[in-house]
């Protein structure tokens, strides 16, 4: 949230060259580059999954219920027996999946609406920002809670409140941002050749903006995650048999002694994934623009 | 200034406002029977359709739902807020009882945050590229990325396993039983302000760092005042600004997201029977714990605003 | 030595006077079926008055602080079908008759009713009440009390509720002291006394009925006359303290009660036992009640409610589940006895059991024993499982997705998605896990929109056959299916023989009866996770008087008038 009335300067034009680019970045910002790495690889096992798990994360074995860590089971067992080491891993899949998608999805939207705000302006701008402001009213969380319970236990229903969370979240400086490229003179120059209304949003305003957008996405994955798993700890996540994250802890929990290896491994999973992905979304918004970096987007 | 307050204020209703329907869309969209609350399963189950036509009658069920959410406005503006249907007490009470605690987590967790983050903070940018200048960052984006709830679960497994660590289960006030209540609280308390102090001592590095190296900073230096002054007194009033902002969302966010530290840690708070009520579709408290919550978000972002404008002049006229 | 045995003969021969002029006044119509009617324990001369089991040794005063299931959503105790009512409100009421908490075989005993009589037909119940009993608001205890209270249970008024199923046609007040019960069918006596024994039987005033018309829902402290009255309540707990003026000059022995509010099988009830902030906490879960074993300072019993229960039902309407074979199929696909293991991690429901309980049915042991619930026999129990789906025509699986709905809980999560991985696995059913909160069920129960569905429990209660009926039957006033029938069970030699289950007095032929009604159930299996349902119990050994073998529970009534702290 940007505190009302602060300025925001023009971003600089993204550096061009895919490879060259991606040298610099990384000679500048060594952790964040290191990071980066590890969020790719992150994303590699989400989509490598069934072929790099042992197990299959589904078939219970009665046998060795709720069992430790063992040669056989590298991260031990939960309550019927599934090996924790290949849920986990699939927990990759379906927490970035359910993360990507939900952030995707909101901050689009919420990007779409806030340049369709900045351009059209008057009562839509208006009614637009109080909305914007009611939204960001709800802690995250809650919002999530009351749509996921709502709306019923599914994939998409948890996708949903999460992207609901996310839409007015970097709106204002979107908005901000396309005000600003509005009354540059190119832009005015377009629209005094008679260039249309789509035109002008899509040519002019939207490519200034994709920089920040870049940055609200890669910021929001790291909460995306922890809310889906904060939903599923609380029981209003994705249903069984799904391995996410936030089921297992969710599982463990329901013990009074839970047992620690059905608490530590996923919890640890979900540090070093939003690590890696706070870390690659600070890097990137030190690259594009340092002025943002106080405002903490 | 009375300009900016005056409009401020206004601004505040029809956000509210926004978030009842809000609240109130949400409610009615929750499946569920809300008699199954009140009478259980078997209850439920074997009333007559003429039975259960009467309850809800009752308890305002059938009327529209324009009619419903005009009522709960009226309640609210009456001071009536209803009562459980699960638990039969008044949603006052609860507050009442359960609020101080969570409250009392929030302001300590608040505090916590500013009595790490400050000092890790400063020393990072006094110290830049140092082994503390990293181990300070490493702190900070550690503990952001850490979920609260999963930090309280592995808090409360340690304590259990190594100091046969039993939570006291009923609230106890400060003013009541000062160490039990510290008991209470601390955990929570230091989880949240562990993870609110890795974003201050972020924010608090970078505002200082950008501050460091603006103009009049430089000037003070060269006429030679006392470096600690020079950063008391010029670099630390900027930093104040985005950390008083980001303290009033850390405010909002541990009285919302405290639900799950909550569940984590077993504490009597406000989360724990908001969490319970949503799952368990007792719309009353739903409704007016969460309106309670985003009011008090309000508020507070609210005074956050008024206070950085009478800070900060330059918005003043915006 | 001389003067006792006249004053002995005196007595004996007052006593031979007293039978004769009975026997003549009442008539042979009124014999009492002493038989049926155990003695209560009292002495010679004495009314019966409940004390603590080494009454002689039990110390007075102090505070008993009880976790409890709780709090209840409202106070209806009548309407209420939960531990939350019962458990809580029972100490501030007395019961007509009473299951003896100190005894596991629970034999009924005095409370209000002082006598009782019973018609040799078994169809009227006549009680003597207790004399000089008054309400904690200083009314009267009488007949009228009584009969006021089994209207409002019995024919409860259109917009109330009553959970209660006795099978009473008429309450009918003789005299201030007496009131007689006339049965619309026939009961074996302790069947009905035991019904009667129900903890949320509780008697109130005429008077409380008639001024809140019998809606009790907001009133927490409608008149009683138990050991107990109600003192003060919060979000938290609910206070009572010891009534001076009870009719048991020997109970209660503790000053205070306090009932803490801690739900069944958190983390947080254990804890708050273990850490000795309660002396006394119920439905522990087994983790927690393992500890309470392993502490020489606690101890625990682990009771088995008489419910019908089983963790996965089967909606028989619905093809192809309405075919038994199939049914028998998918239940013989699941590790039964593990159904139950893992279920124990989160709840001591204690195992395995068949559909109903010995001697009806077989025990742990008996199916531990016999394919196909031994885990030695898992091979033939799964061949046979296929060989059942190629008769049934699905020799490859189904195609239909099935739509399972699961009742939100840990055990039931965890169980569901084992259900689900072994049947695709094994017989290539494929299912579809429907979460659902408890409010949510009773739509989805009604309206049958599941194929299967978790955690179908008929409570049960001293009558076993009122119990099935409400399972696997149809409910007589209204022609339809019971309400917990969730299965669409529909058999109707189960039903004819059901009747004659419910009035046999016989024991033999009930057993008999009782055997063929088992039988049938397991020949269609509308259910799977057939399981005993157990409650465990924790509490500090400073706490004395309570039995350590399991007989007694909180649905029974703890009146806490026979405990005594020893602090």
């Amino acid at each position: 949230m940007v505190p009302a009335g602060s300025k925001t300067s023009v971003a600089r034009k993204p550096l061009e060259g895919g490879l060259k680019w991606l040298r610099t970045f990384a000679r500048r910002y060594p952790l964040s580059a290191y990071w980066g790495i590890v969020a790719v690889l992150t994303i590699l096992l989400g989509i490598l999954a069934p072929w790099v798990s042992p197990d299959d994360p589904l078939r219970p074995n009665v046998l060795v219920r709720a069992q430790e860590p063992s040669w056989k089971h590298l991260l031990g067992t939960d309550f019927i027996g599934r090996d924790m080491l290949s849920r986990i891993i699939h927990g990759t899949t379906w927490s970035l999946f359910v993360a990507v998608t939900s952030v995707l999805l909101g901050t689009t939207f919420g990007a779409v609406w806030a340049v369709a705000s900045a351009f059209f302006g008057g009562t839509f701008d208006l009614v637009g920002e109080r909305v914007v402001e009611v939204l960001l009213s709800f802690p995250p969380i809650l919002l999530a809670l009351l749509l996921a319970s709502g709306l019923g236990a599914s994939t998409w229903t948890v996708i949903l409140s999460i992207a609901a969370t996310r839409v007015a979240y970097g709106t204002r400086i979107i908005r901000s941002q396309a005000l600003a490229v509005k009354e540059l003179p190119y832009v005015e120059a377009a629209r005094s050749l008679g260039a249309s209304s789509w035109r002008i949003i899509f040519f002019h305003l939207a490519p200034q903006c994709v920089g920040i957008y870049l940055i609200l996405v890669t910021t929001s994955l790291g909460i995306a995650i922890v809310l889906e798993a904060t939903l599923g700890f609380l029981g209003a996540g994705i249903p069984p048999p799904t391995p996410t994250w936030g089921n297992m802890l969710g599982d463990a929990a329901s013990m009074l002694i839970p047992k620690w290896h059905l608490v530590v491994f996923p919890g640890a999973a979900i540090v070093i994934t939003v690590l890696a992905f706070n870390q690659l979304g600070d890097g990137l918004r030190d690259a594009f623009d340092p002025k943002l970096r106080g405002t903490n987007i | 200034m009375r300009k900016y307050l005056a409009r401020r204020l206004m601004l505040v209703i029809p956000t509210v406002l926004g978030v009842t329907m809000i609240i109130f869309i949400a409610m009615r969209l929750l499946p569920g029977d809300p008699l199954v609350a009140i009478f259980g399963l078997e209850g439920a189950r074997r009333m007559t359709p003429e039975q259960r036509a009467n309850l809800e009658q009752a308890l305002g069920l059938r009327d529209p739902v324009v009619v419903q959410y005009g009522k709960w406005l009226r309640d609210i503006g009456t001071g009536e807020f209803g009562k459980s249907l699960l638990r039969g007490d008044s949603v006052t009470q609860f507050v009442l009882r359960r609020g101080p605690i969570t409250l009392e987590i929030a302001v300590l967790a608040t505090l916590l945050s500013w009595m790490i983050g400050f000092p890790v903070g400063i020393i990072s940018a006094l110290r830049p590229n140092t082994r503390m200048d990293y181990a300070g960052r490493f702190f900070s984006i550690l503990f952001v990325a850490i979920p609260g709830f999963w930090l309280g679960l592995v808090a409360v497994l340690t304590l259990i396993l190594w100091f046969d660590y039993k939570a006291p289960i009923l609230p106890v006030y400060p003013w009541e039983n000062p160490w039990q209540n510290l008991q209470m609280v601390a955990g929570p308390a230091v989880v949240m302000g562990l993870g609110f102090g890795g974003f201050v001592a972020r924010i608090v590095r970078s505002s200082l760092l950008e501050v460091i190296q603006e103009d009049y900073v430089r000037t003070a230096r060269a006429k030679g005042v006392h470096e600690q002054l020079v950063i008391a007194r010029h670099a630390l009033r900027n930093a104040i600004l985005p950390v008083i902002t980001w303290s009033s969302l850390f405010l909002g966010v541990a009285l919302g997201g405290s639900v799950a530290i909550e569940k984590a840690f077993g504490v009597p708070g406000l989360g724990l029977t908001m969490i319970d009520a949503i799952l368990d579709r007792d719309l009353p408290v739903v409704q007016n714990l969460v309106l309670l919550y985003v009011v008090v978000f309000v508020v507070v972002n609210l005074i956050t605003d008024l206070s950085y404008a009478w800070l900060d002049p330059r918005i003043r006229y915006d | 030595m001389k003067w006792r045995l006249r004053k002995t003969s005196g007595f004996l021969g007052l006593l031979v006077a007293v039978v004769l002029v009975l026997a003549i006044a009442v008539g042979p119509a009124a014999m009492p079926a002493l038989a049926a009617a155990p003695a209560p324990t009292a002495q010679p001369g004495e009314p019966f008055y409940m004390k603590a089991i080494d009454h002689d040794k039990a110390k007075r005063g102090g505070t008993l602080r009880l976790a409890a299931h709780g709090p209840p959503s409202m106070f209806d105790i009548y309407a209420s079908g939960t531990i939350a009512n019962v458990g809580a409100q029972s100490p501030m009421y007395d019961l007509l008759v009473r299951q003896d908490p100190r005894d596991p075989k629970l034999p009924i005993v005095p409370s209000l009713a002082t006598s009782w009589t019973i018609s040799s037909d078994g169809m009227t119940y006549t009680f003597n009440l207790r004399k000089g009993v008054k309400f904690h608001d200083g009314t009267d205890f009488s007949a009228e009390d009584v009969k006021a209270t089994f209207d409002r249970i019995v024919f409860p008024p259109a917009n109330l509720l009553s959970l209660r199923s006795l099978p009473i046609k008429e309450t009918v007040v003789l005299d201030r002291h007496t009131v007689q019960m006339k049965l619309s069918e026939p009961r074996d006596s302790y069947t009905f006394l035991a019904l009667l024994a129900g903890g949320w039987n509780v008697i109130t005033s005429k008077k409380a009925l008639d001024k809140y018309k019998g809606d009790l829902k907001q009133v927490d402290n409608f008149p009683g006359t138990g050991p107990f009255m109600y003192k003060s309540r919060t979000t938290e707990s609910w206070e009572m303290v010891r009534n001076p003026n009870y009719w048991n000059p020997y109970a209660p022995y503790v000053d205070r009660i306090v009932h803490v509010w801690l739900k069944a099988w958190t983390p947080e009830l254990a804890a708050a036992l273990l850490g000795g902030q309660v002396d006394w906490a119920m439905w522990l879960d087994p983790s927690a009640y393992q500890k309470v074993k392993a502490n020489p300072n606690m101890s625990g019993v682990l009771w088995l409610a008489p419910n019908l229960s089983s963790w996965i039902g089967f909606n028989t309407d619905r093809a192809p589940l309405n075919d038994s074979r199939v049914r028998r199929a998918l239940h013989l696909a699941l590790d039964q006895d593990a159904l139950s293991k893992i279920t124990q991690q989160f709840v001591p429901t204690a195992q395995l059991m068949d559909y109903l309980p010995p001697p009806y049915g077989k025990s742990y042991e008996e199916l531990m024993t016999e394919y196909p619930n031994a885990a030695g026999t898992r091979e033939k129990a799964i061949a046979d499982a296929k060989k059942l789906m190629a008769d049934a025509g699905y020799p490859n699986g189904i195609a239909k997705t099935f739509n399972f709905v699961v009742r939100e809980s840990p055990q039931n999560r965890q169980l569901a998605a084992y259900a689900q991985a072994e049947w695709e696995r094994l017989l290539g059913v494929k299912t579809r896990l429907d979460v659902v909160q408890v409010s949510a069920m009773v739509d989805r129960q009604v309206a049958g929109t599941f194929d299967m569905i978790s955690h179908a429990a008929c409570l049960g209660g001293a009558d076993l056959g009122a119990t099935m009926r409400m399972c696997y039957s149809i409910n007589k006033a209204t022609g339809k299916k019971s309400d917990s029938n969730f299965t669409n069970f529909k058999n109707a030699e189960f039903d004819k023989l059901l009747d004659q289950f419910s009035i046999e007095l016989a024991p033999q032929r009930k057993a008999q009866l009782g055997r063929q009604l088992n039988q049938i159930l397991n020949n269609e299996m509308p259910n799977t996770g057939l399981t005993t349902d157990g409650r465990a119990y924790g509490w500090y050994n400073y706490v004395k008087g309570l039995p350590k073998v399991g007989g007694n529970s909180d649905y029974n009534t703890y009146q806490w008038d026979f405990v005594w702290l020893d602090k």
